[in-house]
């Protein structure tokens, strides 16, 4: 079962000093139980997509220019704030990079769980009883492996650490039961033990309920550990997408590989860093490859329109050097 | 007491049993009579290393570890509540109390965002550490086209704001300050964390580059082992305030001795591995008014309990410094070898 | 950003380009009548004064008494039969001139106090803080008063009178911009080489200072010709026949409602000069934070 279909996608930002194209022409799915990663650097796009996805853009100044946005075979991207509020939280659930901005600071933790059961109970008309909610709420906590969860279920935001907040984060997720989750670098600002510790439970989670989420992030080598598949955004453009294991152990699009060769795998004894040179501007990027001014590969082809997806390999490169084609 | 010798030539810096406690909260009259106890948090225990020129120190650490004010220590922007820092043989002093610097130390910092003035023009950026020097005039503009061009940013960027750059432009700007009074020993804090991977390649190599024509000593501060495993000569890991393992990178990064470390590296996911160890359990703890011993114990999973009562000497083992009870000679003798 | 991009930003939308022209418009033939004035007074020459005006603010005509606003007069003749608009646009100067040296002086003065109490801290934000704090509370008004009735009824002193009063706000945001840079890495880059705390408030604290309280000492020029208007209003500005625009206001109360122009008149334009000022700060808060 379907849960996203995301299609052809397009998002600007109209500020007073120009158009940014954040998006253009995104399209990808995600599965019931399926993670799909979507990895990308600043000015790739991928937050807006995150917030496209739960409906949480300001606009303005973000506009979307075309496409759609199907969430298990309804079109969300028109509707109404009141209509997207009902599939808010039971539908779609979110989880953010700052922890401390994620949890409302005047209540205790048992009770925001607890209003999420509050507000699933009411959607599928069964009665709220607020003390099996918050033993249930308790039961989540556990879940997702937090230490002394009862204690842990009294406290305020304040008062536990930011990997706590995302494991709350998460028992919420539990709690809502939704059918797609968005997550947009939850792991980001938590230490690399308490990172491996969320990881694990995010992944036991999506298999326990059977979730589609959509893990966005920079980190190639968190996506490769979490994702079944990736989708490589650059200049607002899925680059490459496919299986995680292909897109990983044999990397087609020359973003893609110059983005693996930057990490750092060696010692500096063995010579510099394979870099990608220069940096992403947005500007002059009409009518050609995104990639192109920084590609080790381009050639004048590259610059003859814009690159379409090519099916390499048991994924889609979007890369002339894969096949001499280009989006209309 | 251990100490790591370096093998090169001249040492710029030696650090000796460096602490630093801050107060946590205020103490206002009512507390003062009460005699409510003072809290206190201990950023830094009894750090201790050495590093010479051309050669890189990293200190590895997460988010508490304490090495950030370990670095702020270092180039005196924090006055330590005990031990040394010498630069090259000369004592360094707190900057606030003593503004006889002239740029022999630098420091890049993590976020680019507030490390230059957003108001201010790159060139006098770059030139500020040379305001006290005496340098003035076409000496000082060729110096700091010197530092814009070994970092490899174009020369028309001096005549630009601060506040237009990129990140990456902003980090490049920071080296380029850092460099430009020719200082023997840079301190970089997390250069490169808040920087997109690809921009961070770059700098890495620049940086490394730059060493190399420079000999300049540089302390690296991070959370990443893989930067560690590219920039290090030697690496100290940081746990809560305290240096639990230290040594030549090859020796702590590839056959790491301490629990800890050993459970930093395993948790790091590596690109092409498709599964995460959870090694460690629990959280850290508070800082504040730590338990005595050593401060992993809580969490390690080979504590004994002497971990829990007295923190542990630093044991040489293999070319390393590791301060665990497992190297403790009695403690191998009674339970058997290490792990 | 340039000023050009900032201008173009404010003429972008309707409020911040009507107070952007009412603004420039104001200083603007403030400087140039001001200067003639000046230049007039200096060189025994008065008449320079009125060379740009239609007729002799001064002058009076009592058969053009109380005429209502029409082509010939604008704004209609007060009492003395002078036309009101001439002696609005005669008297702009000296409102243009306090606000400017009122906010100015607010501004230096405060950045004086605001500044180290911010950056040093401890025993010295104790006690700029609480000098500060004890000038807060002074009423305006009943300075004015108390400074003019020792002194004299001339402009120096109502000047002065409301410098001291507004300085207080300005040391307040100084000292809250001081704390909030001082912790930024670009101060300890600054220490780093070796750069003594003065140099490290003048360089680095000041121009940011600055740029934040922009738009609020825009909004603030309005706000002390609003109060320079009340105190001449109230009596303590400069003594007739010198036109001024709140003593205007007060004396055409006599006439009112009948002649109601010669009230009204001039307080029209106080209110319309405060309110281009407050849009026009405004519009720069908007467009100087980035915010679309």
């Amino acid at each position: 079962m379907e849960v996203l279909h995301v299609e052809g996608l397009s998002v600007d930002y109209r500020t007073g000093g120009g158009t940014l194209h954040a998006l253009k022409g995104v399209s990808l799915s995600i599965h019931e139980g399926e993670i799909v990663g979507v990895v990308g650097e600043s000015g790739s796009g991928k937050s807006t997509l995150a917030l496209a996805v739960s409906r949480l853009l300001r606009t303005p100044p973000a506009v979307q220019r075309e496409g759609s946005i199907t969430f298990r075979g309804t079109e969300i991207s028109q509707m109404r704030p009141s209509e997207i509020d009902e599939v808010r939280g039971t539908g779609i659930f979110m989880v953010f990079q700052d922890p401390f901005l994620s949890l409302n600071p005047l209540m205790r933790v048992k009770d925001q769980i607890a209003e999420v059961i509050a507000v699933r109970m009411k959607r599928s008309s069964a009665p709220f009883d607020r003390s099996s909610a918050e033993a249930e709420a308790v039961a989540h906590l556990k879940t997702v492996r937090i230490g002394d969860a009862e204690d842990i279920a009294e406290r305020y935001p304040h008062q536990i650490s930011g990997g706590q907040i995302q494991r709350v984060m998460l028992a919420m997720a539990l709690a809502a039961r939704p059918q797609l989750l968005v997550a947009d670098e939850p792991t980001t600002a938590l230490d690399v033990t308490t990172q491996a510790q969320i990881l694990a439970v995010f992944k036991e989670i999506v298999e326990k309920t059977k979730m589609g989420v959509l893990y966005v992030t920079h980190d190639l080598a968190v996506a490769g550990v979490i994702c079944d598949s990736m989708a490589v955004l650059y200049g607002g453009m899925v680059q490459e997408a496919g299986p995680t294991e292909k897109i990983l152990f044999e990397p087609k699009h020359p973003y893609t590989v110059g983005l693996m060769d930057s990490i750092p795998s060696k010692t500096k004894k063995e010579g510099p860093l394979t870099a990608i040179r220069g940096a992403f501007n947005p500007q002059g990027l009409e009518g050609i490859c995104s990639f192109a001014p920084r590609c080790p590969l381009a050639h004048e082809e590259c610059r003859r329109g814009v690159p379409a997806q090519n099916p390499v390999d048991g994924r889609t490169v979007r890369c002339v050097n894969y096949g001499e084609n280009y989006e209309p | 007491m251990v100490r790591i010798t370096s093998r090169r030539q001249e040492t710029r810096l030696e650090v000796q049993e460096l602490t630093k406690r801050f107060s946590v909260g205020r103490r206002g009259l009512w507390d003062r009579v009460t005699r409510k106890r003072q809290k206190y948090v201990r950023a830094v225990g009894g750090a201790t290393f050495v590093v010479g020129a051309g050669e890189t120190l990293v200190i590895l650490g997460e988010s508490g570890s304490g090495k950030t004010t370990l670095g702020r220590l270092i180039v005196g922007l924090e006055k330590p509540d005990s031990g040394k820092i010498a630069l090259s043989g000369d004592a360094v002093l707190p900057v606030r109390e003593h503004r006889t610097q002239r740029g022999r130390l630098q420091m890049v910092f993590q976020d680019p965002g507030s490390s230059l003035d957003p108001f201010m023009k790159v060139m006098d950026v770059i030139a500020e550490p040379l305001t006290r020097s005496g340098i003035s005039g076409s000496a000082r503009t060729e110096k700091v086209d010197q530092a814009v061009d070994s970092v490899g940013l174009d020369r028309s960027v001096l005549d630009r704001r601060a506040s237009e750059l990129s990140g990456g432009q902003k980090q490049r700007v920071s080296v380029a300050r850092a460099i430009v009074s020719s200082p023997e020993v840079i301190v970089l804090d997390e250069p490169t964390s808040s920087i997109d991977v690809s921009i961070q390649a770059q700098v890495l190599n620049m940086l490394v580059r730059l060493q190399q024509k420079n000999h300049y000593a540089y302390v690296l501060i991070t959370h990443d082992p893989n930067v560690a495993s590219f920039m290090a000569d030697s690496v100290a890991v940081m746990y809560l305030g305290k240096i639990v393992e230290q040594g030549p990178a090859a020796r702590v990064m590839l056959q790491p001795k301490h629990p800890y470390t050993q459970a930093l590296l395993s948790s790091t996911p590596r690109l092409h591995e498709r599964s995460i160890p959870e090694v460690i359990k629990g959280e850290p703890p508070s800082l504040i008014n730590l338990p005595p011993g050593c401060p992993y114990a809580p969490r390690c999973p080979y504590a004994i309990k002497v971990c829990g009562e007295r923190e542990p000497e630093d044991y040489e083992v293999e070319g390393a410094v590791v301060s665990c009870y497992m190297y403790d000679e009695d403690v191998k003798r009674q339970f058997g070898a290490a792990p | 950003m340039g000023i050009l991009s900032v201008i173009r930003q404010l003429a972008s939308r309707p409020a911040p380009l009507l107070g952007l022209i009412i603004v420039s418009a104001f200083y603007g033939w403030s400087i140039v009548e001001g200067l003639l004035q000046l230049v007039g007074s200096l060189t025994h020459n008065t008449a320079l004064g009125w060379v740009l005006l239609q007729s002799n603010p001064f002058t009076p005509s009592t058969s053009n008494s109380l005429l209502p606003p029409s082509f010939s007069h604008l704004m209609g003749t007060d009492d003395l039969g002078r036309d009101i608009w001439t002696r609005v646009l005669y008297a702009a100067p000296t409102d243009a001139l306090v606000s400017g040296v009122v906010v100015g002086g607010g501004i230096l003065v405060g950045s004086l106090i605001g500044i180290p109490a911010g950056y040093i801290g401890g025993a010295v934000e104790e006690v700029n803080m609480r000098f500060t704090d004890l000038f807060l509370a002074f009423p305006a008004l009943i300075l004015a008063v108390a400074i003019e009735a020792t002194f004299g009824r001339q402009l120096i002193y109502a000047i002065l009178a409301l410098i001291i009063v507004w300085w207080p706000s300005y040391a307040r945001l100084f000292r809250a911009e001081a704390l909030r840079i001082k912790n930024l890495r670009f101060i300890d880059a600054a220490l780093l080489s070796g750069l003594p705390d003065r140099s490290i408030m003048a360089k680095h604290m000041i121009p940011s200072s600055l740029n934040t309280m922009v738009s609020y000492a825009t909004i603030d020029l309005g706000n002390s010709i609003l109060v320079y208007s009340i105190l001449c209003f109230l009596g303590l500005g400069i003594p007739a026949p010198a036109p001024e625009w709140g003593s205007m206001t007060s004396l055409g109360l006599y006439y009112f409602p009948q002649w109601w122009w010669y009230s009204l008149m001039p307080g029209f334009v106080i209110t319309v000069v405060v309110i281009g000022a407050a849009l026009l700060g405004d519009g720069l808060r908007d467009v100087l934070s980035g915010g679309a």
